[in-house]
């Protein structure tokens, strides 16, 4: 995984600070980008210094809980953030939203994007990617979530079927998958 | 699909919670508990029927006790086991009471004429508005 395709922008005058994965891969991102994992600016704001530009660079912030290609995936997802969340939401924009939630592909990819967007306290990021997941269950049918996430159904035949009688009217008109 | 992983055994626990409540509609809380024991068991847990109930109608809140009716007459207390075990049942029973409550709230609205002018006039955008057009509907009926 190569740093610099990270960063497409090379804006002499923007800071960058440096954050150190889990396997010791360096990335080099600016201000605005690292400042959105909140975990990373209160480095800045314990440290008692927040002039970033001066010393942001010879700063190695170490991220132990996160592996680069997670932290790579993280940091196009931020870079790609409207820059203002205050948009109307429409019919149109969420299915538009759902297909880029889509993008991210299987649970144990979105496991990990979850767990890094926590610790990062990156809030923008663990909500999308809450919903990325939540979308699998969303209207899913039983058989799907069980196929999607690998799981298997461990209850007797005619448990399952007592229930299904039960609760009838939460397995109508599920999506086809 | 390859690659499958449980996420609830691989996510802590309040990550998990927060997951499962971005459902916001009872048949999705429904179907999560019939996916496995161990899905169902933690629905029960973490009380996840009776947060959906009362993040829709938060109404709900004053409610202090529930009790089911057509379980063999009046059942409880349940006068012996462990505390282990009558929590266990307390929270088994508010999740089979909260699941029919949403249930029964939610095709309430549906079919009600009122709130059909309430969400026509309102949104399309059902269910995540549900908690307002019942609002709605509420206050109309006493007006």
């Amino acid at each position: 995984m190569s740093n610099t395709s990270e960063n497409p922008n090379p804006s002499s005058s923007s800071a960058k600070i440096t954050l150190k994965t889990s396997d010791n891969e360096l990335f080099e991102v600016e201000e605005a980008v690292a400042m959105k994992f909140c975990t990373v600016k209160q480095y800045f704001e314990d440290e008692k210094d927040n002039d970033v530009a001066a010393r942001g660079s010879s700063t190695v912030i170490p991220l132990p809980n996160v592996h680069s290609a997670v932290l790579a995936r993280l940091i196009s997802y931020c870079k790609k953030l409207p820059q203002s969340n205050a948009v109307a939401d429409n019919h149109e924009e969420e299915e538009t939203k759902k297909k880029e939630r889509k993008q991210y592909g299987t649970p144990g990819d979105l496991v990990d994007l979850i767990s890094a967007a926590n610790y990062l306290d990156f809030k923008e990021g663990l909500e999308f990617f809450n919903q990325a997941l939540a979308d699998h269950i969303q209207n899913k049918s039983v058989e799907y979530v069980r196929k999607f996430f690998g799981i298997k159904g461990d209850f007797e035949p005619h448990e399952e079927e007592k229930y299904r009688e039960e609760y009838a009217w939460a397995f109508e008109g599920v999506d086809e998958d | 699909m390859e690659g499958g992983m449980d996420f609830l055994n691989c996510l802590d626990l309040d990550m998990s919670v927060q997951i499962l409540m971005y459902l916001k509609d009872p048949s999705d809380l429904v179907r999560v508990s019939s996916v496995s024991r161990s899905w169902r068991d933690f629905v029960i847990a973490n009380g996840l029927f009776k947060q959906l109930c009362l993040r829709m109608f938060p109404q709900l809140s004053r409610v202090a006790h529930v009790m089911e009716l057509n379980k063999c007459g009046a059942k409880e207390p349940v006068e012996v086991g462990s505390s282990y075990s009558m929590e266990w049942e307390s929270l088994a029973r508010d999740h089979r009471v909260y699941a029919t409550l949403a249930r029964v709230c939610t095709s309430f609205h549906d079919e009600d004429c009122i709130s059909k002018a309430i969400s026509a006039s309102s949104t399309d955008n059902y269910p995540d508005e549900s908690c307002g057009r019942v609002t709605g509907v509420d206050v109309t009926g006493v007006l």
